[in-house]
């Protein structure tokens, strides 16, 4: 037995970052110092928190090392493992505190999480099934097939495990409707299209801990009636698809896919789709679409996927995160997961923490927890001083939850209730540089784009709506868009065909309902209060702080800033372009050039 | 039994609540829903509000079930349905539905300037029969909220016969169905996303690359001018229109005729006909165009010293009346074109009964595609007259007597088909073929008939060798009966006025019959009908029941092969372009 094991991530995010030659470098000089022996290196799945990757993890001291860089393994090596000497500067440090901290339990990102659905992701090694097994796994299954499929739809429903894909739908329910559904063969599906932008629960899971979601998804078909499975993957994810496929690899090789699994009479199997990088194929019906070979457009429903879905069939669609539960679920009991989170709506929801906040990277916390302690005790707040402005959940689909709301719960219909939406489950912070048109404007020509054009509403409607909100942001607004607005937000969200329409409006009616003023700043005095939109603000030097260093000057592209060496320089607002590149490059000690709005 | 808008409806076959309401008389906006097309739920018009049910579902694509309750038709949903419109309205051109101005101007200036960008009232080929219009016009909406966007994409003229003005569309998806769920080929798609969606093709190729059929179904269905037919797009609405068959192949497609200045302009798909409003593309684009065309013999013709002469009926029919009495009745044979209707035929059949003579054959054109026009009927025609198959000539033999008298063209048909040049279907031009029947042709080279009678449509080398010409109307321009390949008789009518001073085929030949001293025995085609109706329903008829009960038959069929593109011998790609282009494509 070793005496320590090194967990180096290997994650998308830790990999693009030198993990994997960090790992190869480990292994050689552990070879060369004699300690192959007595240390065991082990890849794993994404840890959460990839903006400190690299991050090594060293057991069993539980030391939690990051930003890791090549050269530093000699160091680990030397000190570390053979002096037995925590490396102080590759720690983590807090950010309100300073302190440096060793034991990754005592990280205030961990320690406020509680990790059900990523319980395995960063601590077994994703490409070894018998990892996943020490750690629990497929004893679901088992459990599973000495039960009849009602039992098993019964102790779903009874956990109160809701969809994470975002709408929220009783998992249960839904599994239940589609085992009632006359037609044969039926389907299950794995909906692994994560589409929203800065959202990475999905892939990080499958990379992670892909026979969970194996599992989760050979139980709901188990459950179903269902002998076929897809699982959709979006092609940009090429390391979750590779993974996937060799946990489907290892699982029919050990009986728990395929014919007979596990000596049952039950026969199932799973196959990978790839999509092509749609926003709209995380609909249902144009996921289905897609499966199928079609364009992936929207079908109206009823009929609902359940009556008539893949190849015409009854087929049930889950998230990567809801088919993740469903092992805790079973092997930990109903009772277990519906004491987690609020009743009505149990269990855990995971997030994508990002944005302007400390400690960015997945979070997991029960459903019901206050969005002000995902962001101040877990993300470690906004950096830099500045102040919580709001806070997008939801993608861009969702909408904003303004600072003075922010004990809100974080659950489904709570965030509905604030007009945004659980989504599928990203978490941007926005700080006082955020301006809320600019804001809205930009999600807006993400959903504008990623329409996929079958229906008036959300082909016209977003981009009518992108118009008016980029004639607000250049000054041209009128105080009749703003009803304008609405009117438009209403007809998309009430005429769209799908989702994607019905809730592309979000984030413009949240930053209206609560940010409205800030709206009426940029129509009736154009003025942009946050300093963001171009066409409001301006560049101007102060006099009194500028040193005539010159750095600003050079740096201009288009040679609008004048004036002596050591002098007060000018800038020339004719020429200005408005860049930012002064205001970037001023020396942080003199910040003499300064942003103005009117 | 459920409840629309305070109305008790029962609904009497299961379908969407659009069918069940139509059913009922209760209108419902739409644009892209179409009968025959499977539900595609996008233009959101249909919007309506069910108790017990979120938001909006669309008629189209709800099944109707009992004890719903439903309304289609308040302030709520025409509010809705006029935001959404006024979206489409935002790109769509629509000056001649919404500017202050356009009743007058539909009124005073209604002279379309042919421009290819469509940006206002007079420019749109569609405006007459525009869908969009109608919903407008329903709804009320009296102006748009928002900046005009104009796509200013080109109109795209490339591919013979329709155009296809994107500027226009409003993406129902009509066309895409209709391309993929109805004639199978899957020519047209969606692509893009967001606002860039369009209709294209794939990879933005061709559609004569594409393999397209050039069957028209596509603009048959669109609700706008975005896709027109090339050739009749600025004709506006025919004056009358008539329903009849197509006479160019022996299915005998439902054609609706659109005659407008006396001329026939178009013909359209009959979706009351047993084709279920489907064409290919001559039915579709060609036989307007192959009427008028200035290739049609226009009047009697008469050889004089070697000259053709234009002269009046009376001299061209006792000329062919006196030719015919120079021959014995062995010397004299007969051969009838499968486009004849069976009037023509069976008067013809007549004349050769009353000359005595044996010698007739049928110029069939059921070696490519369907058969000639009236394959069937001419065929069971001679049938019943005691010529089988077996006692049947060949046209071929029958050109090498003496007197000839020929309803077609025979380059295509018949002698000429092992000559090189004719054999492909390629007609020789005028000139070569002018000989036509004697140098052209590989089998009567060496013999020419003495005299030849040539009773057709159109100027051929066949016509140009002739001793008489009789310039016959063709089968849009006359009233008669046809049969089709599944043995059932259908009516032709004639739909413009007759070309030129062209005749009705059986008119011509019972005149000759007059002039040859028989009784008058017909005054009027349907005396023609009389004589032989009854001795054809007296024969087998072929078993198709199984095929035909198939909604989409003939999409199908015409996808495996593609009809003869002849008419009389005469091969149609030699007098429109667009045709040989899409015969050298498919």
């Amino acid at each position: 037995m070793p005496e320590r094991t090194i967990l180096i991530c290997r994650g998308t995010g830790c990999v693009s970052s030198k993990s994997p030659e960090i790992m190869e470098e480990l292994e050689n000089l552990l070879e060369v110092h004699g300690l192959a022996e007595k240390v065991e290196v082990k890849q794993t799945g994404c840890h959460g928190f990839c903006q400190r990757g690299p991050i090594l993890i060293i057991e069993p001291d539980d030391i939690f090392y990051c930003e890791v860089k090549v050269e530093d393994v000699q160091e680990i090596i030397e000190t570390h493992l053979e002096k037995g000497e925590v490396i102080d500067r590759l720690l983590y440090t807090d950010p309100q505190t300073g302190q440096h901290v060793p034991n990754y339990k005592d990280i205030m990102f961990y320690k406020n999480q509680q990790r059900v659905i990523l319980q395995n992701c960063g601590h077994i090694d994703p490409e070894k099934i018998d990892d996943y097994i020490s750690a629990g796994g497929y004893v679901a299954l088992e459990k599973t097939l000495a039960m009849t499929p009602e039992e098993v739809i019964d102790v779903v429903s009874k956990s109160g495990l809701r969809g994470r894909g975002g709408a929220g739908f009783p998992t249960g329910k839904k599994w239940q409707f589609c085992r009632n559904a006359e037609g044969e063969p039926k389907y299950v599906i794995c909906n692994a299209d994560e589409g929203d932008p800065g959202a990475f629960m999905d892939r990080s899971i499958l990379e992670a801990d892909p026979h969970a979601v194996l599992e989760g998804l050979v139980i709901a078909g188990y459950a179903i009636g269902a002998s076929h499975g897809y699982i959709y993957v979006r092609a940009e994810y090429p390391l979750a698809i590779e993974r996937f496929a060799y946990a489907l690899e290892t699982a029919r090789e050990r009986g728990y896919l395929g014919r007979d699994i596990m000596g049952q009479d039950f026969s199932f199997d799973i196959e990978i789709k790839k999509g092509a990088g749609a926003f709209v194929c995380g609909e249902e019906t144009a996921l289905m679409a897609s499966i199928m070979g079609k364009r992936g457009m929207p079908t109206p429903r009823p009929p609902y996927p359940a009556m008539s879905g893949v190849w015409g069939k009854p087929t049930n669609i889950n998230n990567v995160k809801t088919l993740a539960s469903i092992p805790v679920i079973l092997s930990k009991g109903a009772d277990w997961f519906a004491s987690i989170g609020l009743e009505g709506c149990s269990g855990t929801a995971v997030f994508a923490l990002t944005g302007k906040v400390a400690n960015s990277g997945l979070v997991e916390v029960p459903m019901g927890t206050p969005l002000n302690k995902i962001i101040f005790d877990i993300g470690g707040g906004v950096p830099d001083g500045k102040t919580f402005k709001a806070a997008q959940t939801g993608g861009p689909s969702g909408g904003c939850i303004p600072a003075k709301d922010g004990e809100i719960n974080v659950d489904f219909e709570s965030l509905a209730a604030a007009g945004s939406i659980m989504g599928s489950g990203g978490l941007i912070v926005l700080d006082e540089d955020t301006c809320m048109v600019d804001l809205s404007h930009y999600f807006l020509s993400f959903t504008m784009e990623e329409s996929c054009g079958k229906c008036p509403p959300c082909r016209i409607g977003t981009k009518r709506m992108h118009e008016i909100l980029g004639k607000i942001k250049a000054g041209r607004g009128e105080p009749s868009d703003l009803q304008k607005l609405e009117e438009l937000a209403y007809t998309i969200k009430n005429g769209s065909l799908c989702a994607l329409g019905g809730t592309a409006p979000n984030p413009v009616l949240t930053t209206l309902r609560y940010f409205r003023e800030e709206y009426e700043e940029h129509i009736n005095n154009k003025r942009c209060p946050a300093l963001v939109c171009k066409d409001l603000i301006w560049y101007t030097i102060n006099p009194e702080k500028c040193i005539g260093c010159g750095i600003c000057a050079r740096k201009c592209p288009v040679g609008a800033i004048s004036g002596e060496k050591k002098e007060v320089h000018v800038i020339d607002h004719e020429k200005c372009i408005k860049c930012g590149i002064c205001f970037q490059s001023c020396p942080p000690k003199v910040k003499a050039v300064e942003k103005k709005t009117n | 039994m459920l409840k629309i808008d305070g109305k008790e409806v029962e609904i009497k076959k299961s379908g969407t609540i659009l069918e069940v309401a139509r059913d009922a008389d209760i209108y419902i906006p739409t644009l892209c829903t179409l009968k025959e097309l499977p539900a595609f739920g996008a233009c959101r018009l249909c919007l309506v509000k069910i108790e017990g049910m979120r938001g909006y579902p669309p008629a189209c694509t709800t099944p109707a079930s009992d004890g719903m309750v439903i309304t289609t038709n308040d302030e709520e949903l025409n509010d809705l349905r006029r935001k959404i419109l006024e979206l489409l309205l935002s790109e769509h051109p629509n000056s001649c539905i919404l500017c202050e101005d356009a009743e007058t101007c539909a009124k005073y200036r209604t002279c379309p300037m042919k421009v290819g960008q469509i940006t206002g009232c007079q420019l749109c080929p569609n405006k007459e029969h525009c869908e969009l219009k109608d919903v407008i016009e329903y709804l009320g909406i009296e102006k748009v909220d928002y900046d005009f966007e104009y796509k200013d994409m080109d109109v795209e003229r490339s591919d013979p016969f329709f155009d296809r003005d994107y500027n226009l569309c409003i993406l129902c998806g009509r066309c895409v169905r209709v391309c993929e769920d109805i004639r199978g080929m899957g020519v047209l798609a969606f692509t893009n996303r967001g606002h860039e969606t369009r209709i294209d093709t794939s990879f933005g190729k061709s559609h004569l690359e594409l393999g397209c059929k050039f069957c028209g179904a596509c603009v048959d269905v669109c609700p706008t001018g975005a896709l027109s037919a090339r050739a009749t797009k600025w004709h506006g609405e025919p004056d009358a229109t008539v329903s009849t068959v197509c006479g160019l192949c022996n299915i005998n497609c439902g054609i609706v005729a659109g005659v407008k200045w006396g001329k026939l302009v178009e013909t359209t798909p009959d979706s009351d006909s047993y084709t279920n409003g489907q064409l290919c593309v001559l039915g579709r684009f060609c036989i307007a165009t192959i009427t008028n065309h200035f290739e049609r013999l226009k009047y009697p013709l008469v050889r004089k010293d070697d000259w053709l002469i234009p002269v009046d009926w009376d001299e061209a029919v006792e000329s062919a009346v006196e030719g015919l009495k120079n021959y014995q009745p062995q010397d004299v044979g007969f051969i009838l074109s499968s486009d004849l209707s069976n009037e023509a035929a069976f008067t013809l059949l007549e004349l050769a009964r009353a000359l005595g003579t044996e010698n007739i054959a049928i110029a069939s054109d059921a070696s490519s595609g369907f058969g000639g026009g009236n394959e069937s009927g001419v065929s069971a025609l001679c049938q019943l007259s005691g010529f089988d198959e077996e006692k049947l000539m060949k046209p071929e033999e029958i050109a090498g007597l003496k007197a000839v008298y020929t309803t077609q063209h025979l380059a295509a048909g018949g002698i000429a088909t092992d000559s090189g040049a004719a054999a492909g279907g390629v007609d020789t031009d005028g000139s070569a073929a002018a000989d036509g029947i004697a140098t052209g042709g590989g089998v009567a080279t060496s013999e020419k008939p003495e005299f030849l009678i040539v009773q057709d449509v159109f100027e051929s080398g066949t016509s140009k060798a002739a001793s008489i010409v009789l310039p016959a109307l063709s089968f849009i321009e006359t009233d008669g009966t046809t049969v089709s390949f599944d043995g059932t008789l259908r009516i032709l009518r004639a739909a413009p006025e007759p070309y030129a001073r062209a005749r009705p085929d059986w008119k011509i030949t019972n005149d000759i019959l007059k002039g040859l001293g028989k009784e008058a025995i017909f005054e009027t085609h349907e005396d023609v009908r009389s004589a032989f109706e009854n001795g054809l329903k007296e024969l087998p008829q072929p078993e198709l029941q199984d095929l035909l009960s198939e909604k989409n038959w003939l999409p199908k069929m015409l996808k495996e092969r593609n009809p003869s593109f002849s008419y009389r011998g005469v091969d149609l790609t030699r007098l429109m372009d667009d045709l040989k282009t899409v015969w050298e494509a498919v």
